[in-house]
């Protein structure tokens, strides 16, 4: 159990990661303002930062083989799709 | 510059027409077995969530030697080659005594005599036959072995159905990879859903968001998919052909990685149990089955085969000599040394059953799945979309979606439903359990063919799926008994996390039933205010 | 069935199929076995799909059919070449 836990806190890491690019997303942004009036949650961030953070999404993966953890590796992997897609898909079709 | 830019386009062109074909013609196959491969990810758990059963590690907690002894003494000698033990879903051990044979179908097989021990080593029952025909009627697997089976070969004979499967991994491989290939604004676009007017999310956009975050696992899913499909279907086969001169036992033997001279010297085998607590102290877990080669002979040895652990992603196969108890190896998973064929091969397992790190990476691998389903579903309905003008027709493709994609899941619920009531009833599960499937899709079918709003036809099967998985938990707790406190107390992970995955499930349905109704009514509305508006403006 | 007639059907879909079978099972016998004497089954099995899908996105997307059309025929000789071979030499 203890290498599962060990993944945890990477997968949390990614989730907040990609809430931010979400958030910061251009394209995203452009459409919610022709929708909503307001927004709340927007980050403006310049497209250089968005591409930082959208690399340190990988930077997980040295921990994770430095600790032979490699379910981890397969974990983390498999949960960033399924968070970027639900972060992408859940509001729109929700709320 | 012109020519390049008009071979450009006709080369998306090519490609967009690639993606649609491989979807529209396999789609609601390809949706079938997806959706059943997100169900496989727990087969365990459904396994043991419809015998309301827990593991008791009886390979650890009971006297295994004693057992294998007492068996070995009524026991003929030719099934002694071999002997397979594991824990089944009733509390039960499963010690197979068999020997290799042609089954009736040609393909090798096991064959020999089946027994089922109790926890305090007492013989619940023995059968003697086929290893497979043995499985195919055992009861207690009877709701997953039916829900794997259309996974992997749709209940189509053998090899027809595992070619199809094939097949369809193949277009899925087509159908991701010309995605990707033609999607030029992958990433600007992966986080942005367009609403229409009406307030629901634009069909195109949910495709393509969730199939651009879904590439890289679709792709590597079909590809192993379909590489179990095809290797068992004739790969295997052919290779016997080409490298053995058609002498499949000879490769069975070579990818097993057999001792190639057994004596077949009698001599007795040290106590099993010393090596069995050994491998478990090794692993510091429980092993999945034990297989012992030649018990009471001089070339006597066990393995104990343990799921991934500690970070490991690939089975683990500890090997015993087992006339003296010394351990020997942890044996590849083909072979007899480690190789490039062996751990390419122990990483599409974990890769393609997400099995690697118990529920967590379970949970993981639904929801991939449930992605992979959600990228079939909005594309097989974008093509309805656009090709059904007409709101009044009768929409064959829109129905068939329907019939399918909400279809499905009821029907699988149903033979669920199946299984616990014919238990209850004391019938044969396993015959049960595919009749209310096939009931199911007729009444399915011909309520699709009766009703002609599909909307109506849409929320009264979504009802049917709410109120299903609403029943199961319930019938599960009145044929076993066995509630969610007794549950917690024997820590029953598995029999929970089903139950609360289809009230999950149940909840689900009920609120898109209220939100597509409250829609309904809101579109109502507004057509009335649209309509008063042209009034004041006349 | 106009398909039928269509040239780039026959190179992508049969011909690409039959193609890929031949070159998994003639890799059977020249893949180095490697030690553990299972690499030459094993790697055939596991890259067939990406063999297949590699030539069939080549046959299909390719401008240049005659080329493409070359290539399955050199394919197709050399690795029945080699199977021929295995069966009688």
């Amino acid at each position: 159990m203890n290498h599962l836990l060990l993944t945890l806190p990477f997968i949390v890491l990614g989730t907040v990661l990609i809430l931010v690019l979400a958030m910061s997303d251009p394209r995203r942004r452009q459409l919610a303002n022709k929708t909503h009036a307001e927004n709340k949650l927007n980050v403006a961030l310049s497209s250089n930062s968005r591409k930082l953070i959208g690399w340190s999404l990988v930077l997980p993966l040295i921990p994770l083989i430095l600790m032979a953890n490699y379910a981890g590796i397969l974990m983390y992997a498999g949960a960033l799709t399924t968070i970027g897609w639900l972060v992408s898909e859940l509001p729109s079709s929700l709320l | 510059m012109n020519e390049n830019a008009s071979t450009i386009r006709s080369k998306a062109k090519a490609l967009l027409s690639l993606h649609s074909w491989s979807g529209i013609i396999l789609g609601m196959l390809l949706y079938a077995v997806i959706f059943t491969g997100t169900v496989a990810v727990v087969a365990d758990e459904i396994g043991e969530w419809s015998n309301s059963n827990y593991h008791q590690d009886l390979l650890l907690t009971t006297d295994v030697n004693d057992t294998v002894n007492r068996l070995v003494a009524r026991t003929p000698k030719e099934y002694q080659e071999e002997i397979s033990a594991y824990e089944n879903d009733r509390q039960q051990l499963v010690y197979f005594f068999h020997t290799h044979r042609q089954n009736p179908s040609g393909v090798m097989d096991e064959f020999g005599i089946q027994y089922l021990i109790n926890a305090k080593g007492e013989i619940i029952s023995q059968q003697e036959g086929f290893g497979s025909d043995i499985y195919a009627q055992d009861d207690s697997y009877a709701l997953s072995r039916f829900l794997v089976a259309i996974h992997t070969e749709l209940h189509i004979p053998s090899p027809w159905g595992l070619i199809l499967t094939g097949i369809l991994g193949l277009a899925m491989l087509i159908a991701s990879v010309s995605g990707f290939m033609m999607h030029r604004h992958l990433f600007t676009d992966m986080f942005s859903i367009r609403t229409q007017r009406n307030g629901k999310s634009l069909k195109r956009d949910s495709h393509t968001v969730a199939g651009t975050w879904s590439i890289p696992f679709a792709i590597l899913l079909a590809f192993t998919g379909s590489f179990f499909s095809f290797a068992t279907a004739f790969g295997l086969p052919a290779m016997a052909v080409v490298a053995f001169g058609g002498d499949q036992e000879a490769m069975n033997h070579t990818l097993v990685g057999e001792q190639q001279h057994k004596s077949d010297a009698p001599m007795a085998s040290a106590n099993l149990n010393g090596m069995i607590s050994d491998s478990a102290l090794r692993q510091s877990s429980v092993p999945a089955f034990l297989s012992i080669s030649h018990f009471g002979t001089e070339s006597a040895s066990l393995l104990a085969f343990y799921m991934p652990n500690k970070g490991k992603v690939g089975f683990e196969q500890l090997v015993y000599d087992a006339t003296n108890g010394d351990f020997v190896e942890y044996k590849p998973l083909v072979g007899t040394v480690p190789s490039a064929g062996s751990a390419i091969l122990s990483l599409i397992y974990p890769i393609h059953f997400g099995t690697f790190a118990g529920l967590f990476s379970k949970l993981i691998w639904i929801s991939l799945g449930v992605a992979a389903c959600y990228v079939t579903i909005t594309g097989l309905q974008l093509y309805a979309h656009r090709h059904e003008k007409s709101e009044t027709s009768w929409r064959w493709f829109s129905r068939m979606c329907v019939w399918g994609f909400v279809g499905l899941p009821l029907c699988s619920l149903s033979s669920a439903l199946g299984f616990f009531v014919s238990g209850n009833m004391s019938l044969n599960q396993t015959m049960w359990t595919q009749l209310s499937f096939v009931i199911a899709a007729i009444v399915i079918s011909a309520l699709t063919l009766s009703i002609k709003n599909i909307t109506r036809l849409k929320m009264l099967l979504l009802a049917g799926n709410g109120v299903l998985c609403l029943i199961l938990p319930f019938l599960r707790f009145t044929s076993s008994g066995i509630g969610w406190l007794q549950a917690i107390q024997h820590n029953m992970v598995a029999m929970m996390f089903i139950d609360m995955v289809l009230l999950f499930c149940s909840a689900w349905c009920f609120y898109s039933l209220y939100t597509s109704a409250q829609f309904k009514h809101k579109s109502v509305l507004v057509e009335n205010q649209t309509l008063n508006r042209e009034e004041v403006a006349e | 069935m106009l398909f039928l007639k269509n040239r780039r059907f026959w190179l992508s879909g049969p011909a690409t199929l039959i193609v890929s079978l031949l070159i998994m099972l003639a890799m059977a016998v020249w893949f180095p076995a490697g030690a553990g004497n299972v690499n030459n089954i094993m790697m055939p099995l596991v890259l067939f799909p990406l063999i297949w899908a590699i030539l069939f996105f080549y046959t299909y997307l390719t401008t240049n059919m005659r080329r493409a059309q070359w290539l399955l025929a050199a394919l197709f000789v050399s690795n029945s070449l080699i199977l021929t071979f295995q069966f009688l030499g």
